[in-house]
């Protein structure tokens, strides 16, 4: 018995290890996941003009005259320059900060959630739970596909505001917060014991608004499972007035 | 037994991982950058509304069902794509009892987007919503709303209801060319018209 425990251990220390071993790398991937959108520009920028020195100045001022570039050289990098330096003014919209391969997942108060993993390649794994239970998918975010979302319910209550849970992205183990949301303070507390205030709203009694409910497990069902965070984007042109 | 052992296995890499933080640790070995987009093979399954019909400022589209990304902030349509709408699929089904949720984009890729003239709507304009299993509702508005996103007001928009009820938003007010951000959102509250 001892021994098997002593295996087991072995095994999930070794897990541990890999896993550990594999986040440092994780974050390098995420940097570069950034970047080749903006070399793929880049490159297309230094291989047309082929001196690395200001290719602003090439367009609005034809006296650069640190670099020995012909002038010939100069006219053709600006015909075909000019377009793209248009593309880097416009500011492209931030709608992408994608990173693969993490996952994150939000409980609403009633209890019902989602549990959301980027991961492009689409093989999503096994999802491991505490607090939870996969209630149905994986299926995809169809406004972007390389999320895929598991519907999920609270099975025991969680002893704080947050959990985890552990997913497979390409063969690769994740693991992912919980968030769940928290039951705001009730503000009209103090309304009991201040009897001599005159409120009007004493027709509910007093000891209604004092339940406490346990975090994502015993409140009255939401019908919006979970309230996204902040507004919404859905606007990128500064068009509308 | 054998789940008892599993159980502490998983808490065991979840400690010697070291996820104290709150912030979602990420998990991925190096590998070739994430595609920008990747096409939909497996669509939401369940009850959904289809299509979304706005007469009166003649804006009509199919409708994705989105959910949240992973920092918790709405999954919006693609940008390239502003003249598509999109349900929130943690939102009732519209026609259910509770505020089904419908966004879409007001501009994008300096074109206008679906919901360009959503505040141009006034109380009984007609919205029409079809869903996957053939009904095809009407709701009337109620009122249009301009709210700042800094000060959301989460529980109008996304709080409970006693009936079925529609909110259609989009972004308006002021365009911050810093943040390529509009600083508002227009909501629109509707109600499934009687029938």
């Amino acid at each position: 018995m001892r021994r098997t425990l002593n295996r087991v251990a072995g095994v999930v220390f070794a897990g541990a290890l890999i896993t550990f071993a594999a986040t440092p790398a994780a974050l390098a991937q995420d940097e570069s996941s950034t970047s080749p959108t903006e070399t793929s520009t880049s490159t297309s920028e230094t291989t047309t003009s082929s001196s690395p020195t200001s290719t602003t100045s090439e367009t609005t001022t034809p006296t650069s005259s640190t670099a020995p570039i012909e002038s010939s050289d100069v006219k053709t990098t600006e015909k075909r320059l000019a377009p793209e330096l248009k593309e880097e003014t416009q500011a492209p919209p931030k709608d992408d900060d994608y990173q693969d391969g993490v996952g994150h997942g939000f409980v609403g108060l009633s209890g019902e959630g989602i549990l959301v993993v980027a991961c492009a390649s689409g093989k999503v794994g096994a999802i491991y739970t505490q607090n939870l239970s996969v209630t149905a998918g994986p299926d995809q975010d169809e406004s972007d596909g390389r999320l895929w979302n598991y519907t999920v319910t609270v099975v025991t209550p969680p002893t704080g505001p947050t959990g985890r849970f552990a997913f497979t992205c390409d063969g690769v183990e994740g693991i992912g917060i919980v968030d769940f949301e928290q039951e705001q303070p009730p503000t009209t507390t103090t309304t009991a014991s201040s009897s001599t205030a005159p409120i009007t709203t004493a027709s509910v009694p007093s000891t209604t608004t004092t339940t406490t409910t346990a975090p994502g497990n015993a409140a009255p069902k939401a019908q919006v499972k979970v309230a996204p965070k902040g507004g919404v984007e859905t606007g990128f042109g500064g068009m509308a007035r | 037994m054998t789940l008892r052992r599993a159980g502490v296995a998983f808490a065991l890499v979840l400690t010697l991982a070291g996820c104290g933080a709150s912030e979602t640790p990420p998990a991925a070995a190096p590998k070739a950058p994430a595609p920008s987009s990747v096409p939909v093979s497996v669509p939401f399954k369940g009850l959904r509304p289809t299509s979304v019909k706005i007469p009166k400022i003649g804006a009509e589209s199919s409708l994705l069902a989105v959910a949240v990304k992973t920092d918790g902030s709405i999954s919006v349509p693609s940008v390239h794509t502003p003249m598509q709408a999109a349900w929130y699929k943690l939102s009732p089904v519209p026609g259910d009892v509770g505020p089904a949720i419908v966004l879409g984009h007001v501009d994008g890729d300096k074109k206008p987007g679906i919901f360009y003239k959503l505040k141009d709507l006034k109380p009984g304009d007609e919205v029409d919503v079809d869903r996957s299993d053939g009904k095809k509702l009407k709701f009337v508005v109620d009122r249009v709303t301009q709210v700042p996103k800094d000060t959301f007001p989460r529980e109008a928009v996304y709080g409970n209801s006693d009936k079925p009820e529609l909110r259609l938003i989009t972004c308006g007010g002021v365009f911050d060319h810093a943040e390529h951000s509009y600083k508002d959102n227009i909501v629109v509250y509707a109600n499934l018209a009687d029938t």
